[in-house]
């Protein structure tokens, strides 16, 4: 590793265009040994292509970068930071089926006469995780792992190189609370081991609660840097968006009172050992959240409305109809459900698929004209939606997975919004999107439920149910445990919490 | 306009390379480019043709058929038998697409309902296909079909033009329209794009599973209609590795194995390619082993094309990205 220098890390005024567009414009910072560097901004700020520049993977155009104190160029630019950078990416790179310690040291095996020294490698494995604190058997398969153990093994994997910096990008997007604090703990550790950490996310909070410094990046460049402790929300969503948003006008609340009509009733619901005894009402023009830890059963519940899990036991009313037959989402289509999934790229669209293609995929049977696709009223659909909830896309043949992760959602809601829905069934819609898009995805929810629709929505994001939700279910081990209601309790991202973790 | 161009990049290409390939062909031998020649192709591409099409509702659908080969050699035996027991021409050639759907149904419920990976499940019936065809003929090939059938299915008319050709075309005609211009066909590229998403978007996975495969197969049944229309004869031992030759025109085409991607028209392109090829090594003199390096060759090679017109439509997507950032 050499001798300690006075920063791990110094980036001086590097650029990078592609084409004619300047993505970087002179971006220059510093980093500590030992030093927790939350780093902020929208999508497109330039954030993944610094990254990619630092690891190595594009060329700067001009500027400086020194890892340790020497400086990185020429021949060894790729040896050096090879060795002394690392990288944690959104998407887990483990492979399920094999174990944590044959993960570790998957392309850098231990070898013994020529064979795999598997003793060995589990030691180390084992010596590894007890260094940093870590509570996981080393020879049990990746996938039965939880979701956070398995973002720490992904850590530990990228630790192997014992790298002087550790870029993470969005590593609690996929974890429930307490694992998100499991990982605090570990980045804390790894912070006094003296590796440097620099943490990519879209939420405030865990940048307040774990880094030193923030760095807040807007149009390629920086515009903010500065000590956590001087700082408040606010102050870093201003910087990253560069004007004030949250026009309150649009998040207008209404308290629910008992004369409006029901549009979803569910009594007595179970489904295997996962929801017990559910019982809730959704108005019309209503926004219910649902908060709930990971295994409290509230994606199952979604999935059970929508037609994707059979419920074992209980009844859904629906539009004064009872649900007989068992749902399919095409029939939960049909009578005015829609459904925008946990995991865009996973479940919500068709990456390779054109804008156009990915918008109408619910309603093709609806535009059809003699059993052909009337392409002047599928335009004018396209067209008016992408117009309505202003959706960045050079045409409606542009591929989907060009643009921009808030923009891809966008195209997710409006293909559920043409559906014209009665309800919408919205898992944790706002992951993984930046500030702006989570702004006007609040709004489109708004104006929805304003014409009278509801909204049924399950959230990891606090600060999100505080602001658009008339009424919040908490649900715990399958059964709803508590009900927080607008005009009638206090609602905000403490009372949530203290609900959610209520025993 | 731009953007209907860059649709089209891989249809062009392949006519392109059509093109070049016409013209090195034809300064090796003129004869090559003979009109009758060049006819020739064409009615030689018909059958793997006619099999890439329903292919290409499968390979588009994410899903793979290594049952066709063994299928047209069913489907050939029975048809052959019904026309030489006296059935009416038109009446054979329904029935025979009939058979054609409900094979490919089998194949598309053991996929969607059973689950079975299309790999295994169509190599299982590929067997039994061919099994079924020997059984059937006995082991015999069905001679002297009747010739008001094999005049119906490739007879000449117009002068010098082959029926097969014009049913070559309809059937693209169709099975382009039924792709493009439909909802079934936007199912098709949707579930070969990421099967989770259509479901969720309410599209009936199983059902549509069933008739993607049952009309793929179809292509099929209309391939094998015109051999035994072409040669007279039915037999349980045709069609050996056609299966390949199918996927073949339709990978040449530039339909993406992993789905989601292709077209009608590409696999056509694709199939007179692959034919042009053949005829064209013949005519050169080529001994016929190494007609089989240069086939394979050219497979490869289409795919590698479309593996760098792939990076290249991404490096263009980057570039409208920054765009629209710009915006």
């Amino acid at each position: 590793m050499g001798k300690q220098q006075e920063y791990a890390l110094e980036i001086m005024d590097v650029k990078k265009s592609f084409y004619e567009n300047l993505v970087l414009d002179g971006v220059s910072f510093e980093l500590k040994p030992g030093e927790i560097l939350g780093f902020l901004g929208a999508n497109g700020a330039g954030k993944s292509t610094l990254m990619k520049i630092i690891t190595g993977v594009y060329k700067m155009d001009s500027g400086m970068i020194k890892i340790n104190g020497n400086q990185v160029s020429g021949e060894q630019i790729s040896k050096i930071r090879e060795n002394s950078v690392a990288m944690v990416y959104q998407e887990f790179s483990l492979i399920p089926s094999m174990t944590v310690t044959e993960n570790l040291f998957l392309g850098s095996e231990l070898k013994k006469h020529g064979l795999i020294d598997e003793k060995r490698q589990e030691l180390e494995a084992k010596n590894m995780f007890k260094e940093f604190g870590i509570d996981i058997n080393p020879s049990v398969a990746v996938e039965e792992l939880s979701i956070g153990n398995q973002q720490l093994v992904e850590i530990v994997k990228a630790l192997m190189k014992k790298p002087l910096v550790l870029i993470m990008d969005e590593p609690t997007a996929s974890l429930a609370n307490n694992e998100i604090n499991l990982l605090f703990k570990f980045m804390r550790k790894l912070k006094q081991n003296g590796i440097s950490i620099i943490l990519i996310t879209h939420h405030m909070q865990e940048v307040l609660e774990v880094c030193d410094r923030v760095i807040v990046l807007r149009e390629g460049k920086v515009v903010m840097n500065r000590i956590t402790d001087e700082l408040c929300i606010d102050t870093m969503v201003e910087a990253m968006v560069g004007k004030a948003i949250l026009s309150k006008d649009v998040l207008q609340k209404k308290g629910i009172n008992n004369t409006q009509r029901v549009l979803l009733e569910i009594n007595n619901l179970y489904w295997q050992s996962k929801l017990n005894n559910i019982n809730f009402k959704v108005h019309y023009g209503e926004v219910v959240g649902i908060v709930g830890l990971l295994g409290s059963g509230r994606t199952e519940l979604l999935k059970c409305l929508y037609g994707l899990l059979t419920p074992t036991k209980g009844t859904i009313i629906f539009d004064n109809k009872q649900i007989e037959h068992k749902l399919t989402p095409e029939k939960a289509i049909k009578i005015g459900m829609c459904y925008v999934p946990e995991n865009r790229r996973k479940n919500g669209i068709v990456a390779i698929h054109s804008v156009e293609n990915n918008m109408l995929m619910s309603i093709w049977n609806r535009i059809l004209n003699y059993g052909i696709i009337n392409k002047k009223i599928s335009m004018q659909k396209v067209y008016d939606m992408v117009k309505n909830i202003k959706i960045k896309c050079v045409n409606k043949d542009q591929e989907i997975r060009n643009l921009s992760g808030g923009n891809q959602q966008k195209v997710v809601f409006a293909k559920g919004l043409l559906i014209n829905p009665k309800l919408m069934i919205l898992d944790d819609p706002t992951v993984g999107v930046d500030v702006e898009a989570k702004e006007s995805i609040v709004k489109i929810i708004r104006e929805f439920t304003n014409r009278g629709s509801a909204v049924l929505l399950v959230s990891s994001e606090f600060d999100q149910l505080e602001k658009i939700c008339d009424r919040i279910l908490i649900l715990k081990e399958g059964s709803v445990k508590k009900e927080l209601q607008y005009g009638r309790d206090c609602i905000n991202e403490i009372t949530i919490s203290e609900a959610v973790q209520l025993n | 306009m731009k953007t209907k161009f860059k649709n089209l990049n891989r249809e062009i290409s392949v006519l392109t390379a059509l093109v070049v390939m016409t013209i090195l062909f034809g300064i090796i031998n003129p004869v090559f480019i003979g009109s009758d020649n060049l006819t020739d192709i064409i009615n030689q591409s018909t059958i793997y043709g006619l099999m890439g099409l329903g292919m290409t509702f499968v390979i588009v659908s994410g899903g793979i058929d290594l049952s066709v080969g063994s299928a047209f050699a069913l489907i050939g035996v029975i048809v052959s038998k019904l026309s030489v027991a006296g059935m009416p021409p038109l009446v054979v050639i329904l029935t025979g697409l009939l058979i054609g759907f409900l094979l490919g149904a089998i194949n598309g419920i053991l996929i969607s309902n059973m689950k079975l990976q299309p790999f295994i499940a169509t190599m299982g019936t590929m067997s039994v296909f061919r099994g079924i065809a020997y059984v059937l003929s006995k082991g015999m090939p069905i001679l002297n079909v009747p010739t008001q059938f094999r005049n119906t299915v490739d007879g000449i008319i117009a002068g010098n033009i082959r029926i097969s050709i014009i049913i070559f075309a309809f059937f693209a005609i169709i099975f382009h329209v039924l792709l493009k211009e439909t909802k079934f066909g936007n199912y098709v590229y949707a579930i070969g794009g990421n099967e989770e998403s259509a479901r969720l978007s309410g599209v009936k996975i199983t059902f549509n599973k069933i008739m993607i495969y049952g009309i793929g197969m179809m292509g099929t049944s209309m391939a094998a209609l015109v051999q035994i229309g072409k040669l007279g004869t039915g037999e349980a031992s045709a069609a050996q590795g056609y299966e390949l030759n199918a996927i073949a025109a339709v990978a040449i085409g530039g339909a993406s194995m992993a789905g989601g991607r292709g077209g009608v028209v590409g696999t056509v392109l694709g199939a007179i390619l692959f034919s042009a090829l053949k005829v064209g090594l013949i005519v050169s003199g080529v001994e016929t082993f190494y007609q089989y390096i240069a086939t394979g060759l050219v497979i490869v090679i289409a795919a590698y094309i479309e593996i760098i017109q792939a990076k290249l439509a991404d490096k263009k997507g980057m570039k409208l990205v920054k765009k629209e950032k710009k915006l």
